[in-house]
């Protein structure tokens, strides 16, 4: 279990969190915020890579960490490099060989393991940063945008990946992209200027969503009644996905993920 | 630490960017000693000029510090290591052990060239061996390691940041900056006394080691070098230790509180005897000249009064510390004169029964109150003794340098060298030496650095020194080198001079056979040296300055040492020295033209052109001069020719010793035998 109480961070003057309180027990959680709400400081604070200026966080003792940029000597090969982080977790020398080659089953690397870092793909290391987090078994697992720089083919891996782990260990996966949170995640954990503005699952957010938005055909656009928020233009179907608390012309339209994070958002600004 | 310690070696050893510069600085430095060991080199100088190479070391290290240490940053690495608590600090000192072995190997290289010259010399002295390798650790190993700590250092610095600092610690390690600014003075502080807080690899280029001597690694060289090596590596930890826990917080600052101590003992070195052979106002190269110039000698005269026994208590480890028991003649004056040089500082001075004596110091002069008389005086004093160094490192107390009250006003230096004080009356000398290394002197020896004996003066020598007997005599001096005694030869010495006596009129001795014999080492020799240096003979031994120490050096020195050295006929002198030493020979041609040598005449001596203000006329003078002195040199020849050698031998040698001539050396040497 992962308990964040009250955690404050700045830098300089400027203040990154500002009091984020949140406990996180099994499953996937999805920590969701656009660029700047403070999901990788987070993140960082959780792995003990930063000191919180204020408040505690208390994790469990074996965590895997990925970070928003990975990478290792270019002179190591796969197996050397997953060797070297596992006997940094102190994994047994006797287990390590299979624990290794396990985690890069997981992420379909196992056949890359003698190559070196140096000669493979920004895809490839980066599914070498989410094995070597994979390592020891740990009981939490923070990924920093763990998708960014894979192929479509590479997050559908990574998808079944963290499917696998369910009913294990705590899973946080700090993103900008809501699909990644709404196929990966049991709980979305919404985070803005340094504050969580919501927790909950998809449907919740979902819910939160209901009767709020419109499929509005584009030409009766002139009659749309101010506020409303222009989500996206349909051009496919010839309509307008508008999100308004104000009856709007056009029919409802059935809420999803990034239509209730959009009003959280929306709401705060 | 064991994985990170083979990641680390992996990291290097598989990349070509930190192993290719390791093995070119490798093969420069080969090749340099093979270089050096082609040339003509005496062990020492061979020393010298490969210690010059641990500036390489500083480079390279610092460099591969850096590139080793940052390589995981710029990677993107090091967020995810600093997850795992100690990681990063464990990757880091894994580096720095990577590059150690490599520093260590580098290192022995250097030594393997001392050894290899030390055998090739066929010398038989471990001490100088032991010393070798002091040196290199001292000049190569700390320097370069203190240059990877400063790159590991610089582990977060972007690469242009990183890459100036290095070049700016190197160019502050290095001799660069002593070149520089040693002359320099800046509000009348000198320059040098920042930059010796960086000054890391071996001295100067200028600067020559001394075989008695060895390189300088006085105690505060260490603390220097120890000092930067605790600071870097407490910021490195200081760095990583949020990484490292409580434990590294606290090993930062240990490390720190001791490198402040070394640091607080570097800052105390001018309390010490350091042999500083570069320009700054107080190194030994300027200093004294400086100290002259500012105080002309004082009225002198010969005591009223004779010192039947000395009893010396001398320390030697910063700097010179004594306490000198002096028991006179007599009891009844009211004032004692004495001279003890200037460097050193008389703390007190008490009477037998420990009462204080007032005292005064003009210069070198220590004049001693005594209302009520005395008869025994101690006097305590310490300090530096310029050249003449007295220190852990080595002792070279020559017995005609005042480095012990001796009675009368004496002169120590005179026309622009320093002089020897000889012809003291003997005395009863008791001296204790409290120093680890093994001291010589002339006096007998009674117990480990203790001796005792009646003599005129007690001469004391220590360092890289040891006693050899040939043919009968004992030979003081650095067996580093020793060949030069196999060049002495006291009886052929003997006869020469009776030669020389017979054809000059000189009526002094030269009694050689039988005496000590103390080599001087190359600082004395070559540092404000004048002719009454070379060969100062006394009852019971001699000292030669480190010199080719033929028998016509040995008399020719000793000839010149009673003529005044007055500027005015100092090129006669010269040109009469090269004459006994290595022969000048006839010249049956014409004799040259008097016009010729006028500016002779107008500018005696070459440093007096230096009044001539216009750079052209100057240049247009020291050509015409140079021309003119190789006239002199033929006028000589010619004269030799003419009058016979042993004739100009005498009259020269009459006219040199003259104090009061009533010609010009020009006028004097193209006049000789009547034949204007």
């Amino acid at each position: 279990m992962l308990e964040v109480s009250h955690v404050e961070m700045r830098f300089g003057q400027k203040k990154v969190l500002r009091g984020v309180t949140l406990t996180l027990r099994q499953g996937v959680y999805g920590l969701l915020g656009p660029n700047g709400s403070g999901k990788t400081t987070l993140m960082r604070c959780i792995a003990g890579v930063y000191h919180p200026a204020a408040g505690t966080i208390r994790t469990p003792e074996r965590i895997g960490y990925l970070p928003q940029r990975f990478g290792m000597f270019k002179q190591l090969t796969v197996y050397e490099t997953m060797a070297y982080f596992a006997a940094l977790k102190q994994i047994p020398a006797r287990a390590q060989r299979n624990e290794i080659m396990e985690c890069l089953e997981q992420v379909h690397l196992a056949d890359r393991a003698k190559d070196r870092m140096g000669a493979l793909s920004g895809g490839m290391v980066r599914r070498v940063g989410i094995a070597q987090a994979l390592l020891g078994h740990p009981e939490l697992i923070l990924a920093d945008e763990p998708t960014a720089g894979l192929d479509p083919e590479e997050r559908l891996r990574f998808k079944n990946v963290i499917s696998n782990l369910r009913g294990g260990p705590t899973v946080v996966l700090s993103t900008h992209i809501v699909e990644d949170v709404e196929s990966n995640c049991d709980h979305i954990v919404l985070l803005y200027g340094g504050t969580v503005l919501t927790e909950g699952t998809a449907d919740d957010l979902r819910a939160r969503a209901a009767g709020k938005v419109y499929s509005v055909p584009a030409d009766k656009r002139c009659l749309l009644q101010q506020p409303y928020h222009l989500l996206r233009e349909e051009a496919e179907t010839g309509t307008l996905r508008v999100l308004s608390n104000l009856p709007q012309p056009g029919n409802l339209a059935a809420p999803t993920v990034e239509d209730g994070y959009m009003l959280y958002i929306r709401g705060r600004t | 630490m064991i994985g990170s310690i083979r990641v680390s070696n992996r990291v290097f050893y598989r990349g070509l960017s930190l192993v290719l510069p390791y093995g070119l600085v490798l093969a420069v430095t080969l090749m340099s000693l093979i270089r050096l060991t082609q040339g003509v080199l005496s062990p020492v100088d061979y020393l010298t000029d490969s210690l010059k190479l641990g500036e390489f070391g500083v480079l390279y290290f610092a460099l591969a510090g850096y590139e080793l240490t940052s390589m995981l940053r710029k990677l993107g690495g090091q967020e995810c290591l600093s997850a795992i608590p100690g990681a990063q600090c464990g990757l880091l000192f894994s580096h720095i052990l990577t590059l150690l072995p490599l520093l260590a190997a580098w290192s022995a290289v250097i030594f393997g060239g001392q050894a290899i010259c030390y055998f090739r010399q066929g010398l038989d002295y471990p001490p100088y061996l032991l010393h070798c390798l002091l040196a290199v650790i001292l000049y190569c190993l700390l320097p370069g390691l203190d240059g990877l700590l400063l790159g590991a250092c610089l582990e977060q610095v972007g690469r242009p940041a990183a890459y100036g600092t290095i070049m700016l610690a190197i160019l502050l390690s290095s001799s660069v900056c002593d070149e520089l600014f040693a002359g320099g003075s800046l509000f009348g502080v000198s320059p040098m006394a920042v930059f010796d807080w960086f000054y890391l690899t071996v001295p100067n280029g200028n600067w020559t080691a001394d075989a008695s001597y060895g390189v300088p690694m006085e105690l505060c060289r260490w603390c220097l070098a120890v000092f930067w090596c605790l600071v870097l590596t407490a910021v490195l930890l200081w760095q990583y230790r949020r990484d490292g826990g409580r434990a590294v917080s606290i090993a930062a600052a240990v490390l720190l509180a001791a490198a402040l101590l070394c640091a607080a003992r570097f800052a105390l070195r001018g309390e010490d005897d350091l042999l500083l052979k570069d320009s700054r106002p107080g190194g030994i190269l300027s200093s004294e000249y400086q100290y002259r110039a500012d105080h002309p000698t004082g009225d002198l005269g010969a005591a009223d009064f004779s010192v039947e026994e000395y009893d010396l208590k001398l320390t030697a480890k910063g700097a010179l510390k004594v306490s000198a028991t002096v028991k006179l003649s007599r009891d009844d004056l009211r004032e004692y004169r004495f001279t003890l040089y200037h460097g050193y500082e008389v703390l007190s001075v008490t009477d037998e029964r420990g009462e204080a004596l007032s005292f005064t110091r003009d210069g070198d002069f220590l004049d001693i109150s005594a209302p009520d008389g005395a008869k025994t005086f101690t006097v305590h004093y310490n300090g530096k003794g310029w050249k003449y160094i007295a220190n852990a490192q080595a002792i070279t107390l020559p017995g005609y340098f005042p480095y012990y009250p001796m009675p009368g006003h004496l002169a120590l230096w005179a026309d622009g060298s320093a002089q020897s004080v000889t012809g003291l009356p003997p005395a009863r000398f008791r001296v204790e030496a409290a120093t680890p290394q093994t001291v010589f002197s002339n006096l007998p020896k009674t117990g480990r650095n203790q001796f005792e004996g009646v003599a005129e003066t007690a001469t004391l020598y220590a360092g890289l020194i040891d006693e050899t007997e040939r043919g009968g005599v004992s030979y003081i001096c650095s067996p580093v080198g020793r060949e030069q005694v196999e060049s002495i030869d006291l009886e052929r010495t003997e006869r020469l001079w009776q030669e020389w006596c017979e054809t000059t009129g000189e009526t002094r001795t030269l009694d050689l056979v039988g005496k000590k014999v103390f080599i001087q080492p190359d600082t004395i020799s070559n540092c404000g040296k004048g002719d009454s240096e070379s060969v100062v003979v006394f009852d019971d031994h001699i000292l030669l300055a480190n010199m080719n120490s033929t028998p016509e050096t040995i008399c020719a020195y000793y000839l010149l040492k009673s003529l005044p050295s007055d500027a005015e006929r100092g090129l006669l002198r010269d040109v009469f020295r090269q004459d006994l030493v290595v022969g000048i020979g006839n010249w049956s041609g014409e004799k040259p033209d008097y016009d010729a040598l006028q500016i002779l005449r107008e500018y005696p001596s070459m440093n007096a052109l230096n009044e001539i203000g216009d750079e052209e006329q100057w240049f247009a003078a020291v050509e015409q001069y140079t021309s003119a002195s190789e006239q002199f040199h033929t006028l000589y020849a010619w004269q030799c020719s003419q009058l016979g050698r042993d004739t100009v031998l005498r009259e020269v040698y009459q006219y040199l010793k003259d104090s009061t001539p009533c010609q010009d050396q020009v006028t004097f040497l193209y006049d000789l035998g009547g034949a204007c």
